[in-house]
């Protein structure tokens, strides 16, 4: 079968492969593949030659940096799924004009998260047969590896549904709503899959989902902000898309980074307070570089650049404010993940806190995760028409 | 159906770790992976500053947060309490390590500390971490229960010494290393233990002594309040303390 | 004991007869078991496929000189566990940390495969010696072409032997004899002054028993230790941890106090951890017995009493000898005037940095417990004071009438071997007896003018090499011992060993063999027979033997056969007696005819039982003081009075048949320990305070201690013991100095910072660990890394080899090498 040369039901072909890309596509496409093929193939070839000895990650601190990346790329897809579904379930029409855009950059940020995981996992191809039927619903990774599963095969029904212009039938709506509680159970799961650990208290709370669904909602508004920018055309776009990325967007922006702020603030102060075993992780985090990152760079700076009204409107500080937060809560994820494993849990007086770096293959990670998200938006952009935002169907 | 569990007196312990090298040796543990380790910890000042010390074996816990964090029920509580891993079922995910609150479990795959590295010294040839000349021999491995030199990829901890207990005869209250019947049942760190801190038996058998041990001598088990309920339980008697402290926060220095 | 062991015994038995015939790789004696086939307690094995035999070897650990028995399992020709034989009286089923790790010393990768000899002429750390593999033959004739040159020449003086951890008969025990046949002095330098010299001589100079006390731990109330590791190196240290179990939970639980200059497991282990000055411990033993005096807590039925029983001991004051009527003690109020009238627990306090208070309350708890003894080791006697600093501590457990009672301290026993049917006096011709008339010193200059009351000075042949005195020497062989490492001021050796013709036997590549002319490499402990009596234990006598559990792995031969090998192509009659000798196992089967007349308590009456075995040991000890009077063991009880001759003869081999409180044995030599030590000729009898010299030019104590983990240089390269080394002060890997948080800061450093530790002699790098509990005038680097060969895991490891800043100072009398009065300092690297 060939697959390129599927069609949908109404004739039209699935693949939009006589259009020609247009510049930033190809630029993506092209640049992203290089990218995620040289990083990858460097990991893989240590992975191959030195084992996980190319990670940095030890028995004292057996999470390294790849789960980091993991998490922020599940969580930005889960966050673009519910952006997507704003329309989609709730039928908030302002948000038609990115519902298809954010749907396939859940899916592909998705694709880049489990591609990590894999790379970090000692046996990845285990895992599909091994989930499934070990039935361990106690385990939420058990549950987090199913529901991000289903997400991703609900996600693609959902974009397929939507390519082929099914935007309002029962049955897209049906799925749409699976997709939208799936998504909110998936990284609420990887939230519970932290948040549970109450051998690890800096990372034990229970509004660890909440705040895993909120940043990944946060980091889904600033993906659309930064990769609309990417490819958005100012002249000829219609009034309503118009007012959805000068205002509607923006103003999300910055109310979402202010519900992030005071979370985490409240994260902070708490754990700087608590005397408790564990805690003391906070205040180490003064020290770290991650820590400031985040507060900084990825709080303060974009918040202070999108508190006004004229400056939300302006492209350039939208991309500048996105791609820094961006930066930030990239870091915020690894902070995360070092703060609960910094704090040796019995090894003694003499094993110190404990210290972890990413290695070179670890940071590699980074450009390949990036390199398959912008070669598959690239790619999506060209043969999905992703700026697609009414089904001809219902055109208003 | 027996419920496995351990005393460690740390009024004899004397801190030599023995029952490392005996674990390491009879395991097949790489140098650094103490399934087994003794931890030293260091309070006060000159001259009233203190050492202390704590074996810390798995703690085979009866809800074991490990086993409950398993996506794939690799690490699962048998039938007579021990709490193991099968190999052939661990992705290598690594969360039971994160759940551990008692950091007795590794992931071989990571860099040595001690250099030259072993496993390059004594490759292994089915892809499993290491082959050293005196691996326990070919017939007694068993990957289901974690016994054994771990293929690749997988975490490996303490299993009791599963491969001998296993096979003590239904109903025996205690294994005790000086009861030749017992002897070779008995986990490794217990045989050696010098000074006989350790004591080994079923914690369902109101015969055992260790229950009778851990009634008379207060027994006390580590981080009671993660509710993990560990079937390893201290007596701390008059010269010995639990470390109050799992880190470093006391450090002054 | 006896049934368990036989119990024991039995169910091993049972489960050989089950499994079957031996396995053909391993040989030698043994039980063979199935591990998994449970018919001892009469339930099925395993169902599927066969499963293959493994069988249990007997032989002795050789990590440290403890003696262990263990058990060796092999299964298809692989040693894949040690563990302790349940039933040996001294590992009772139980090891220590270095015990398990055999496999790795038996499979080190770094082993010699066979003789070699040197081709390039140049030597140095980092010369490669070029080795070339050559056969036994080339080997062995090697060595004789040289002997019998020296021989012919009259010159045989000019080769020497230098041996370390001697185990028996098959080894050391062959090296007198050789000796006396070829006619060097030089064939059995011993290492002990590396070691224990001091404390031995401490002990014999006033109990008259030249080497360590047998100790019955078990039965004591109270355990005074000072500088000894009784849980970290004092031997026999698995003993010892199973003896703590005990005592520590028995009814009435031993107290233990501790006198030692840093946090040892021991020290923290106890009750009391006395924190002294490092070289003052006499001045603490000295107190705690003036206590024990004025305030009448001496025991009475040993030492004896007032004559009208009123205590007239009062501090400061003298007293009329006449006053005091001494039962086994002798010169305890000449002692007292000269010395302990003064020697007041204030006095002590200032010396050694204890409190008062804390000297007074263990002198009085040491003094009204009942049984009690006091211990020492080298953490006494390695000062230059350590002669008289031992004795003022042994002379405690005259005062609380310790000497063989009950819970207190006796000699060993030896054992009774046969003679070889072969007498070597029958073999010695013209040529031994002509080198034998010119009365050549030994080549490390002990028993002349220098030295001596010495019995060895391993330290100083590097000098006399190095100067060529008293003459130059052509040929040396070491045996398990590796000074150019190992001994203070280690770098000496590698000038020393550039102008000799150097011959190693260790199975290992030491820094010996770097330097080496000719290697003849010994098997490891798992492949070769050997008698192993016991170090002083409880008394009673026990030798062990070693038979191999695997077949050599390479081409390498047991020391013993080396020798013997060598003497068969000496020329004259030596030649023929080696011939008769034959080979090390005709000698263990001729000294085992012993144990025909003499069976053991478990049974061993025969060289195949002792081999089954793995031990012969005789029960109980012979001898024993209660309530002041002496009796031997009549077949039942204690019963049969002792005299006081035959206590003399038996026990207290001092002149007076007494404990000598005044030793007439250093009275002999008074002027030369006036002139050594500077103290008056008048004094030299009584156990003193003597100001201890420290050495390096340096600020700081610098301690280097042994751990748990160090094997006495057959655990170099084991890569599991350097991954536990240093567990106290999370060594792990690497060697940490342990410096006191205040002494660091003064200096700028800050915890895990890498510093220079130097002294006059030299310089040396580690990382440092602040440690709070230490004495702030006190650092500690365990020695045992820096290791600049030895294999791949231990070469190269850290930088810190601490005998490279040690300088070679010795105890004066008993020619001890002074290794702890060195100082150093400390900055940041």
């Amino acid at each position: 079968m060939n697959i390129l040369a599927l069609r949908t039901p109404d004739g039209r072909p699935l693949f939009d492969l006589h259009s020609k890309p247009d510049g930033m596509s190809a630029l993506m496409m092209i640049g992203g593949a290089v990218v995620a093929g040289v990083s990858l193939s460097i990991v893989l070839f240590m992975l191959f030659t030195k084992g996980h000895a190319a990670y940095n990650t030890s028995s004292d601190f057996p999470w390294g940096a790849p789960i980091a990346f993991y998490m922020f790329f599940l969580l930005a897809s889960s966050g673009l799924s519910i952006i997507s579904s704003l329309d989609t379930v709730f039928g908030l029409k302002t948000f038609y004009p990115v519902a298809k855009r954010c749907i396939w950059l859940s899916i592909i940020t998705l694709v880049a998260g489990f591609t990590l995981l894999a790379l970090e996992l000692g046996n990845p191809f285990r895992l599909l047969w091994a989930i499934p039927i070990s039935a361990q619903y106690k385990s939420p990774m058990w549950w987090m590896g199913n529901f991000y599963s289903i997400d991703l095969a609900l996600l693609c029904i959902k974009f397929y549904l939507l390519h082929t212009g099914e935007w309002h039938s029962k049955r897209t709506h049906l799925i749409s709503v699976g997709s939208f509680v799936i998504c909110i159970f998936a990284s609420g799961t990887l939230g519970l899959a932290f948040g549970m650990m109450a051998m690890r208290p800096a990372w034990y709370s229970p509004v660890m989902p909440m705040y895993f669904i909120l940043t990944g909602f946060m980091t889904a508004v600033a993906f659309i902000v930064f990769f609309t920018s990417l490819v958005r055309r100012v002249n000829g776009t219609p009034e309503n898309v118009r007012k959805l990325f000068d205002d509607v967007l923006p103003r999300l922006f910055f109310v979402t980074l202010l519900a992030v702020v005071v979370t985490r603030f409240g994260q902070i102060v708490t754990g700087l307070w608590s005397n408790f075993e564990g805690m003391e992780a906070h205040w180490r985090s003064l020290g770290s570089v991650m820590f400031h990152i985040e507060v900084w760079v990825g709080f303060i700076i974009p918040l202070a650049l999108m508190s006004s009204r004229e400056r939300r409107a302006n492209v350039t500080i939208q991309m500048i404010s996105a791609l820094l937060f961006m930066v930030g809560i990239f870091a915020a994820r690894l902070h995360l993940l070092i703060m609960g494993q910094e704090v040796p849990l019995f090894k003694g007086y003499w094993a110190g806190y404990v210290e972890y770096n990413p290695s070179f293959t670890e940071w590699l990670l980074i450009p390949a995760g990036f390199g398959i998200v912008f070669m598959l938006y690239g790619a999506g952009n060209w043969l999905f028409n992703l700026a697609d935002h009414r089904a001809p169907a219902d055109a208003h | 159906m027996a419920r496995w569990g351990m005393v460690i007196d740390l009024e004899k312990c004397t801190g030599c770790q023995a029952c490392t090298t005996a674990c390491s040796m009879e395991n097949s543990r790489l140098p650094g992976e103490n399934w087994q380790d003794v931890l030293f910890y260091n309070e006060g000042e000159y001259p009233s500053g203190k050492l202390t010390w704590l074996p810390r074996p798995c703690m085979h816990c009866e809800n074991a947060s490990c086993v409950d964090v398993c996506p794939t029920k690799a690490t699962y509580k048998d039938k007579d309490g021990f709490v193991l891993i099968n190999w052939d079922l661990c992705i290598g995910c690594k969360y039971c390590m994160i759940a551990c609150p008692y950091g007795v479990r590794f992931y071989a795959e990571e860099k040595q500390k001690t250099l030259p590295d072993v496993r390059e010294v004594w490759p292994s040839k089915d892809g499993k971490v290491w082959d050293p000349p005196w691996a326990m021999p070919e017939h007694m491995n068993d990957p289901k229960h974690g016994v054994g030199i771990q293929p690749r990829n997988v975490v490996s901890k303490c299993t009791f010494c599963y491969h001998r207990v296993s096979k003590a005869p239904q109903g025996t209250p205690d294994l005790d290393p000086n009861d030749p019947k017992t002897r070779e049942f008995t986990p490794a760190c217990v045989v050696t233990c010098a000074p006989t801190a350790r004591y080994f038996g079923d914690l369902d058998n109101p015969k055992s002594y260790v229950r009778q041990l851990i009634a008379e001598k207060c027994g006390v088990r580590l981080q009671d309040h993660t509710g993990n309920r560990p079937q390893v339980y201290y007596l701390a008697g008059e010269a010995a303390s639990i470390p109050e402290t799992r880190s470093t926060r006391t450090r002054k220095v | 004991m006896g049934d368990f062991e036989q119990m024991n015994r039995r169910g091993f038995l049972k489960t050989s007869a089950a499994a079957g015939v031996a396995g053909s790789a391993a040989i030698g004696g043994g039980a063979v078991v199935s591990t998994l086939s449970t018919d001892a307690t009469g339930l099925g094995s395993r169902p599927d496929g066969p499963v293959p035999e493994t069988k249990i070897t007997k032989n002795v650990c050789h990590q440290c000189p403890a003696r262990c028995g263990i058990d060796v399992y092999v299964t298809n020709g692989k040693v894949h566990a040690i563990y302790g034989s349940p039933d040996h009286p001294i590992s009772n089923g139980k090891l220590c940390p270095k015990g398990h790790l055999g496999a790795y010393i038996l499979y080190d990768p770094d082993r010699f495969k066979g003789p070699m000899k040197r081709t390039n002429p140049n030597k140095g750390r980092n010369e490669d010696p070029k080795w070339q593999a050559i056969s036994w033959e080339e080997a062995l004739n090697t060595v004789a072409t040289r002997l019998n040159g020296l021989r012919d020449k009259g010159e045989q003086h000019r080769f020497a032997i230098v041996n370390g951890r001697g185990w028996g008969s098959t080894d050391v025990g062959l090296l007198g004899n050789f000796g006396k046949l070829y006619g060097t002095p030089n064939s059995t330098l011993g290492h002990s002054s590396m070691c224990a010299d001091t404390s031995k001589k401490a002990k014999s100079a006033i109990d008259g028993n030249y080497s360590y006390n047998s100790y019955d731990y078990k039965n004591t109330n109270y355990l005074l230790i000072f500088g000894a590791a009784f849980l970290e190196a004092y031997r026999p240290y698995n003993n010892n941890m199973q003896v703590w179990g005990h005592i520590r939970t028995k009814a009435p639980k031993t107290k233990v106090a501790v006198a030692d200059v840093r946090v040892t497991p021991t020290g923290a282990a106890a009750d009391h951890l006395m924190l002294v000055k490092p070289g003052t411990d006499g001045a603490l033993a000295l107190a705690i017995a003036h206590v024990i005096l004025t305030e009448g807590l001496w025991d009475r039925k040993f030492v004896g009493d007032f004559v009208d029983s009123i205590n007239l001991f009062k501090t400061g004051e003298e007293l009329d000898p006449k006053s005091f009527k001494e039962k086994w003690t002798l010169g305890l109020i000449e002692w007292w005037n000269a010395e302990l009238k003064d020697r007041t627990p204030k006095w002590a306090a200032e010396i050694t940095t204890v409190s008062e208070r804390d000297i007074t309350r263990i002198a009085r708890e040491f003094g009204s417990t009942r049984p009690a003894m006091a211990i020492f080791e080298r953490g006494v006697t390695l000062h230059t004071n350590g002669l008289y600093s031992g004795m003022a501590v042994h002379v405690l457990n005259a005062l609380v009438g310790a000497m063989y009672a009950v819970g207190g301290l006796a000699n060993q026993m030896g054992v009774p071997y046969a003679k070889l049917p072969v007498s070597s006096d029958d073999f010695v011709d013209d040529a031994a007896k002509e080198a034998a008339a010119r009365k050549m010193p030994r080549i490390d200059r002990v028993k002349s003018k220098e030295l001596p009351l010495a019995s060895n000075n391993i330290q100083g042949i590097a000098k006399s090499i190095i100067e060529g005195k008293p003459y130059t020497l052509d040929t040396i062989m070491f045996y398990i011992t590796n000074p150019i490492y190992s001994a203070p001021n280690s770098k000496e050796w590698e000038e020393a060993l550039k102008k000799v013709f150097v011959i190693e036997t260790s199975p290992f590549p030491s820094e010996t063999s770097v330097f080496s002319d000719l290697v003849l490499p010994d098997h490891t402990f798992l492949e070769r027979f050997q008698d192993t009596p016991t170090y002083p234990f409880e008394g009673w006598p026990l030798t062990n033997i070693r038979v191999p559990a695997v077949q050599p792995l390479y081409d390498t031969k047991h020391f013993g056969d080396t020798l013997i090998e060598i003497g068969k192509r000496i020329k004259g009659p030596t030649s023929e007696y080696y011939q008769k000798v034959g080979n090390v196992e005709n000698v263990l089967k001729a000294i085992a005819k012993g144990f025909e007349a003499n069976p053991g308590s478990n049974g061993v009456d025969s060289y195949e039982k002792w081999v089954e075995k793995g031990v012969w040991y005789k029960k109980p000890y012979l001898y024993r003081q209660i309530a002041g009077e002496f009796y031997e063991w009549d077949g039942e009880d204690y019963r049969k009075p002792m005299s006081a001759e035959d206590v003399k003869k038996k026990l207290l081999k001092t002149e007076s048949g007494k404990f000598e409180l005044k030793s007439s044995y250093l009275e002999h030599y008074d002027e030369f320990i006036a002139n050594a030590l500077g103290i008056p000729k008048e004094k030299v009898g009584f156990p003193q305070w003597i100001k201890a010299k420290y050495t390096g030019g340096g600020d700081l104590h610098f301690i280097a201690t042994k751990t748990p983990m160090h094997g006495e240089g057959r655990t170099a390269n084991l890569p599991v013991a350097i991954s536990l080394y240093q567990p106290t002060s999370g060594g792990r890997n690497e060697l940490f100095l342990e410096i006191h948080p205040e002494t660091a800061a003064k200096r700028g450093i800050r915890n895990g910072d890498r510093v220079k530790i130097h002294n006059d002699l030299g310089t040396i790098y580690a990382r440092a660990h602040l440690f709070p509990a230490c004495r702030p005038d006190t650092v500690t680097l365990p020695f045992g890394f820096g290791h600049w060969a030895h294999g791949r895991w231990a070469k190269g490891r850290m930088e810190g080899n601490t005998n490279e800043i040690i300088p070679n100072v010795s105890e004066p009398i008993s020619n001890a090498a002074a290794v702890h009065t060195v100082t150093v300092k400390v900055e940041k690297a």
